[in-house]
């Protein structure tokens, strides 16, 4: 493949227009980081949150159990992996009777008879809501909703979608059940009911500032 | 400012600094997205795209290129993401069985023309074309960045040349 005058083509590509991007393209950019800057600086304020205990429960539950011992299978037969004579210091007999017996040792240690001096009592305690830590979570949820009342103002376009205004109607909602239900924990004390439907609210009240969070 | 005192300044995101940046580079970039995308608004999406990628990835900018190069592949493949988003029009290759000779002509080539030429040359071969012959890029760098095999990068831009040169002299 031939290419004759090469250098005609040559001068007249370096010599092409150039063009100047619109204004609007650094303003929609300065925007934009601006917006990345803000929630740079309050990310670090959202709400953290404890998972519920039966999440573990039910992790553990799915773990593999360890193998039983005595089980002639090897991994080897598991893996199809031939042994192909004596490659190391002991046979892989050996190191089988040896893992095999470890292993029952530790079995017996860990079932071993108790001593018959002790007894086994079990023990139950009461957890009652702490409300200082219930105060805690509310102001960390107030200063995410105030953050996302603050981006609102950078970034209107996204609080106007109708999506947003509507998770905004429920998150107030959701805050109007939360001041009725504190007013009824001032009227009838410590009630652990109320204060299990006050941290419900709470959960889901988080659930919707992280949504609109997300949104932004 | 150097140019690393103009790197630390956007990683503390100076505004300043960016916007300095930004003006050093969008004019080459905004041309090369152009020549890329053919359309003056995809070619400002992607520009606004790309540098905020380049500013969101400024520390792992190691100085193995220079910054307007690296800023440059950037801009490249945000604007081949860009126009690949639109129905491609490929225009089918010229039977031949000679692959033949190029001649540009005796007389200069119009700056002007060549670039309406560039612009209305299909999708495929104005990338291709454009890459190699305006920004210099290899055949191996072109097919790593549009995701297509070497030999079809060098067909492709035989193919744009041949198509050029047939539109060229239906000018001149």
């Amino acid at each position: 493949m031939k290419e004759l005058n090469y250098n005609h083509l040559r001068e007249a590509l370096d010599v092409l227009p150039e063009y100047t991007p619109p204004v609007a393209v650094w303003e929609a950019l300065d925007e934009a980081l601006e917006l990345e800057a803000t929630l740079a600086k309050n990310l670090h304020r959202l709400p953290t949150y404890t998972p519920p205990s039966e999440i573990w429960t039910h992790i553990e539950a799915a773990l593999p159990q360890a193998p039983v011992a005595g089980n002639n299978t090897s991994i080897h037969a598991v893996t199809g992996n031939k042994i192909t004579g004596n490659r190391g210091f002991l046979s892989p007999a050996v190191w089988r009777y040896a893992a095999a017996l470890a292993l029952l040792l530790t079995a017996w240690w860990i079932f071993r008879p108790a001593n018959p001096t002790e007894t086994t009592a079990i023990a139950t305690t009461q957890e009652s809501v702490d409300d200082q830590l219930l105060g805690a979570d509310t102001a960390s949820e107030d200063e995410a909703f105030q953050m996302v009342q603050d981006l609102c103002r950078a970034q209107t376009l996204v609080c106007e979608q109708p999506e947003f205004k509507s998770l905004k109607t429920e998150l107030e909602e959701l805050t109007d059940a939360k001041t009725e239900l504190r007013e009824a924990l001032g009227s009838y004390g410590d009630d652990p009911e109320l204060h299990a439907q006050l941290a419900r609210i709470e959960r889901e009240r988080s659930e919707v500032l992280r949504q609109m969070i997300s949104m932004i | 400012m150097t140019e690393r005192q103009l790197i630390d300044a956007c990683l503390n995101h100076d505004r300043r600094a960016q916007h300095l940046l930004y003006e050093r580079y969008c004019k080459a970039m905004y041309t090369t997205a152009y020549r890329i995308t053919g359309d003056f608004g995809l070619a400002g999406e992607a520009l606004q795209d790309a540098f905020l990628l380049v500013f969101r990835h400024l520390a792992n900018f190691e100085g193995k290129s220079t910054l307007g190069a690296w800023i440059k592949t950037i801009v490249v493949r945000t604007a081949v993401r860009k126009s690949e988003r639109r129905p491609q029009v490929f225009d089918l290759l010229e039977q031949q069985d000679d692959p033949g000779q190029l001649d540009w002509g005796q007389s200069p080539i119009d700056a002007e023309y060549l670039e309406q030429a560039i612009l209305s040359l299909p999708e495929g071969y104005r990338r291709v074309f454009v890459l190699a012959e305006v920004e210099g890029y290899s055949h191996r760098e072109i097919a790593e960045l549009l995701g297509i095999a070497e030999g079809t990068s060098k067909s492709q831009l035989w193919s744009a040349k041949k198509k050029l040169q047939g539109m060229l002299q239906g000018i001149f």
